[in-house]
């Protein structure tokens, strides 16, 4: 939580699921290269390394498909959010599968003695000028820069350095990036391979990854519209203390579409917005443990009282005043800066 | 998250489903089936 630098923040959980993501994606790889091998076998150096493209060029796209499948299925079924924790290690793993796939590409030129074509391929006009004869190559390499950049910056130093917010803002290139890589299938060997895998693939991939966000959103936007209020009233009601979860919360939404969290814990109630200060994770899904509100998605922790990460942490919440009037719960739409005590006391 | 961000982001993720979508679908469209496959291997471009 601190902006101090450690390489990798280890722990038992993240050794497990890294170990499993190398090997699901080493079980691919392998696979993919053996049934290559047995379909259409390699006569020559050249096919070998063309089929190791292929190999890792899929893996990267379905690992791209996956890492964006997570969050929307973390926000539709809270069982994703052990898959959500360790993220970043799959989208980091994710870049150097793509650049290995860009390395064997030039290793391929290279093996041919061609190396000094691929600039005037890459830069020739007539490649530009038609839809399906696009140089698909240069979409690749722009999202693998995309995806070099976050794979750069995917540590919580950095989180640090360029504030929540512009990191996010970077890391929501990934979008981007798939998009780029979506074209750079599509118009890449799609159109140059009999095969109806590649567009299957990228067909099935591409529905998942739109679907599941259309699907998230789609459910967020009827929750808002059933939990905010009719009238732009300034005291927005949540209910009664007992209908409030203890160690738990319940979201309420003001007219402008903030969402708050107002969380009990036993006797104490508290609100906070419902952006984390971490990566706007979904504070008021998380839970009290230990007297601290926790961020579902990476752990951060926040007092109810004010808001404040409990020290030596230096995170802060906004909060927002709550009051008790006529045995109903009510928070106040505008917050108050980050850091103010607001929780109060009832009587269940 | 500001609501407004957020309703930003609904309104991207719908431009960039039928954005992308669009553009894969008339790729596929598109595909000739007598010209796959003909290309060199690692779907080289140049001659």
């Amino acid at each position: 939580m601190s902006a101090g630098f450690q390489a990798v923040q280890w722990n038992r959980d993240k050794r497990i699921y890294d170990a499993v993501l190398l090997a699901a994606v080493a079980a691919y790889i392998a696979a993919f290269v053996a049934y290559g091998a047995w379909a259409t076998p390699p006569d020559n150096a050249l096919a070998w390394i063309d089929l190791r493209i292929r190999a890792f060029g899929s893996a990267a796209f379905l690992m791209m498909t996956a890492i964006l499948a997570i969050g929307p299925l973390a926000r539709l079924d809270p069982r994703w959010l052990k898959v959500l924790y360790n993220r970043r290690h799959f989208g980091v793993l994710a870049f150097f599968v793509a650049l290995l796939h860009a390395l064997f590409m030039l290793e391929w030129y290279i093996a041919r003695g061609a190396l000094g074509d691929l600039p005037g391929e890459l830069t020739d006009p007539a490649g530009y000028t038609s839809f399906t004869g696009f140089q698909f190559k240069t979409l690749g390499i722009v999202a693998l820069l995309i995806m070099f950049a976050m794979a750069a910056t995917s540590h919580d130093y950095w989180l640090a350095f360029l504030t929540p917010r512009v990191w996010k803002a970077v890391h929501m290139g990934v979008y981007l990036a798939y998009g780029l890589i979506v074209l750079h299938v599509a118009l890449g060997v799609v159109q140059f391979d009999t095969s109806n895998r590649p567009p299957i693939m990228i067909g099935l991939g591409f529905a998942l990854v739109a679907g599941l966000h259309l699907a998230a959103g789609w459910r967020e936007t009827r929750r808002d519209r059933a939990a905010a209020p009719g009238a732009s009233s300034e005291w927005l009601a949540v209910g009664p203390p007992a209908s409030i979860p203890d160690r738990g919360a319940r979201i309420v939404v003001t007219p402008e579409g903030e969402r708050i969290a107002v969380f009990r814990n036993g006797d104490e109630i508290g609100a906070v917005t419902n952006a984390c200060a971490h990566q706007n994770g979904p504070l008021g899904e998380g839970r009290i443990v230990d007297g601290c509100i926790v961020c579902p998605w990476h752990g951060y922790q926040y007092r109810l009282s004010d808001g404040c990460a409990p020290a030596p942490y230096t995170e802060k919440l906004a909060t927002h005043r709550v009051r008790l009037r006529d045995g109903v719960i009510e928070v106040e739409s505008s917050a108050l800066a980050p850091g103010t005590p607001a929780a109060i006391r009832v009587s269940l | 998250m500001t609501g407004s961000l957020r309703r930003a982001h609904w309104r991207l993720w719908i431009a960039l489903a039928i954005g992308i979508g669009g553009l894969l679908g008339l790729a596929v469209a598109l595909r000739d089936p007598a010209h796959a496959g003909t290309r060199p291997s690692v779907l080289e471009c140049a001659p």
